[in-house]
């Protein structure tokens, strides 16, 4: 049984039940995977120019990713739900979110407060 | 001639979709001040969810409890999945629609103004609501 993610053969989230026969070592359930599809968001969206940043954050059953945008029109924000949604298929195992977190939406505030703080930001990579 | 379970998730879609648009009124006209913009984001997703709903029970008698299961078997089915002539698949719009209700209803600094909330009652929802409509053999109601 090989993660897709990690691209090795045991995903962090993994129990070390479900790997039979190996002992299993989980270190910070979630986060390590979460951090692995935080660069796949990553890449996806590195050609938009209104995405700021990403961040991920990991459980042990669930993956939470946000793209902080400029404050940007309804097309941008659809088509970076769309760029994103590959991931699902990629990973049918993980339970996925994927916020876009447009400014738009949020009047005053700063849409950046609703990131937990145990969330890590991840490089987004510029062509 | 479709049957019962469909037709009632078409119904609460089609209460909920009138509901959101009734919560953003008219400017000047609202239930309050300002309209309840996250409510009514929150609403228009669960019209969305009763039509998916609808579509796979009338399809597949799929049944899903819960958002995961649902949204499995929405990836998996090629009526939702595949991308349509405007470069979008009715997935893409769900998954939108989903995140923008959790952000409402989660989130205090959440707010929305009428324009965007207008517009994606127009737009994502619309086009889910239409294709389903449309894949069942049915006219759209006004």
């Amino acid at each position: 049984m090989r993660c897709q993610a990690l691209r090795r053969p045991v995903c962090p989230r993994w129990s070390a039940a479900q790997v039979k026969g190996e002992s299993v070592a989980l270190v910070q359930p979630g986060s390590e995977l979460a951090h692995a599809l935080g660069l796949e968001l990553a890449e996806a969206i590195a050609n938009e120019s209104a995405a700021r940043e990403v961040w991920a954050w990991g459980a042990s059953d669930r993956v939470e990713l946000w793209v902080l945008t400029e404050p940007t029109d309804a097309d941008t924000e659809q088509r970076l739900y769309a760029l994103s949604a590959p991931l699902d298929d990629r990973h049918p195992e993980v339970d996925l979110r994927v916020h876009v977190l447009n400014p738009a939406w949020y009047g005053e505030s700063d849409p950046k407060v609703i990131i937990p703080s145990g969330a890590e930001r991840i490089a987004l990579p510029r062509r | 001639m479709i049957d019962l379970r469909t037709r009632l998730h078409l119904d609460k879609a089609e209460r909920n979709r009138g509901i959101a648009r009734a919560l953003i009124g008219r400017p000047g006209v609202s239930i309050s001040e300002p309209p309840p913009f996250d409510w009514a984001v929150v609403v228009g997703f669960y019209a969305a969810l009763h039509y998916a709903k609808a579509y796979l029970w009338e399809t597949q008698r799929f049944y899903a409890d819960t958002h995961q299961a649902l949204q499995r078997r929405m990836r998996l089915t090629v009526f939702f999945a595949s991308v349509r002539r405007e470069g979008y698949s009715l997935w893409h719009y769900y998954r939108r629609l989903r995140s923008l209700a959790d952000q409402a209803r989660y989130h205090p600094h959440f707010v929305g103004t009428r324009p965007l909330v207008v517009a994606l009652l127009d737009d994502p929802l619309e086009r889910i609501r239409r294709a389903v409509w449309e894949a069942l053999g049915l006219l759209p109601r006004r």
